[in-house]
């Protein structure tokens, strides 16, 4: 089908199979795509594609249990549904308009009325209720979309993560706190290929406009700055620098690594003394 | 989908430009519609459906042609 209203959508199936249309406009491509079948071609094709690029970013498998609460939260959202309408009343009377039961037919009128509204009250209910459930259900979509969204990030750090210290460069830190931060462990890892991973735990509390930073030491050079992190409430914070940094990984030499507390936008170079450190020789 | 797809889907998608690149980023890993990302990078919402399309369809292109 080729016609005005399919070019309409003929953006819509690359956004459709990405999730980025809103509710309304799916619903609107859904009825769509239902009589097209090269929309649902193109659909096939960019669910393909967008699977592909969840495995490109991300070559690692879901944790399990992940898809069995996607489809809990889809279920969930599924059962809501719109309340079953509340039988009409039926009003009967009988016209008896003899000229002695003239107010038998005003007080069925009265009833009527009385009848009428509370239709019309019941009718008014219940579309309060079909839409206090639409906003549940949008709402619902919402949070699960914003799910998804979360588990995708999740799934890529992880992916990362296994990227970078599964690299075969890579270097391996181990890091302990200074006397200015006793309780402070680190951990880092640096690949020329993958990139700096970095986390932390104990790390002091940041002041407003500071903030920790990465920096690693190779001998008789400056110290090359890995990155910037704050930290949680738990002084634990971590850090993840795609690759490459500007010097090679060295084969030999030993590699340093070690965190300071630096203005906000960190520093050409340390500043203040060291609160983490520890090297490859420790390994 | 082959390894290889995958391979070339991911060439792809680094070689986007980045305006197309960041756009699916925001859809796939946002989780915005793209009416919200038109209000979010302030691209007019025309721009961003065309972009996404675009990028869709140079990645689509690519994994086909290691079919």
């Amino acid at each position: 089908m080729s016609d005005a209203r399919h070019d309409d959508f003929a953006a819509a199936a690359a956004a459709y199979a990405l999730d980025a249309l809103t509710p309304d406009e799916r619903r609107a491509f859904e009825a769509h795509l239902a009589t097209c079948a090269e929309c649902q071609a193109d659909v096939a094709s960019f669910r393909g594609v967008s699977v592909g690029i969840g495995l490109a970013t991300d070559p690692v498998d879901p944790p399990s249990g992940l898809k069995a609460r996607v489809i809990a939260r889809a279920t969930g959202q599924a059962a809501v549904a719109a309340p079953a309408p509340t039988p009409a009343r039926v009003v009967e009377f009988h016209d008896r308009r003899s000229p002695s039961s003239g107010w038998l037919a005003a007080a069925a009128g009265l009833l009527l009325a009385a009848a009428s509204g509370m239709y019309a009250w019941s009718l008014h209910t219940q579309l309060e209720s079909v839409r206090s459930n639409q906003t549940e259900a949008a709402r619902r979509e919402s949070a699960t979309r914003a799910e998804i969204a979360s588990l995708r990030q999740q799934s890529q750090q992880l992916a990362r993560t296994v990227e970078v210290v599964t690299a075969p460069d890579v270097v391996r830190v181990t890091m302990a706190g200074t006397p200015a931060a006793a309780h402070a462990t680190g951990r880092g890892y640096w690949s020329q290929t993958r990139g700096v991973l970095f986390n932390a735990d104990g790390l002091p509390a940041l002041q407003t406009g500071r903030i920790y930073q990465l920096w690693i030491v190779l001998p008789n050079q400056a110290p090359i700055s890995a990155g910037l992190l704050g930290v949680n409430a738990n002084g634990s914070g971590s850090l993840s620098t795609a690759p490459p940094l500007g010097v090679a990984v060295p084969r030999a030499a030993t590699v340093t690594m070690a965190i300071t507390n630096e203005p906000g936008t960190g520093s050409p170079g340390p500043t203040t003394p060291i609160l983490l450190a520890g090297n490859t020789r420790t390994e | 989908l082959t390894a290889e797809q995958v391979r070339q889907i991911k060439g792809a998608f680094q070689a986007l430009p980045d305006t197309q690149r960041s756009l699916i980023e925001l859809a796939y890993y946002g989780g915005l519609s793209h009416s919200e990302i038109a209000a979010r990078t302030g691209t007019p919402l025309g721009t961003v459906k065309t972009r996404i399309r675009t990028a869709m369809d140079m990645l689509r292109e690519r994994m086909d042609a290691t079919k």
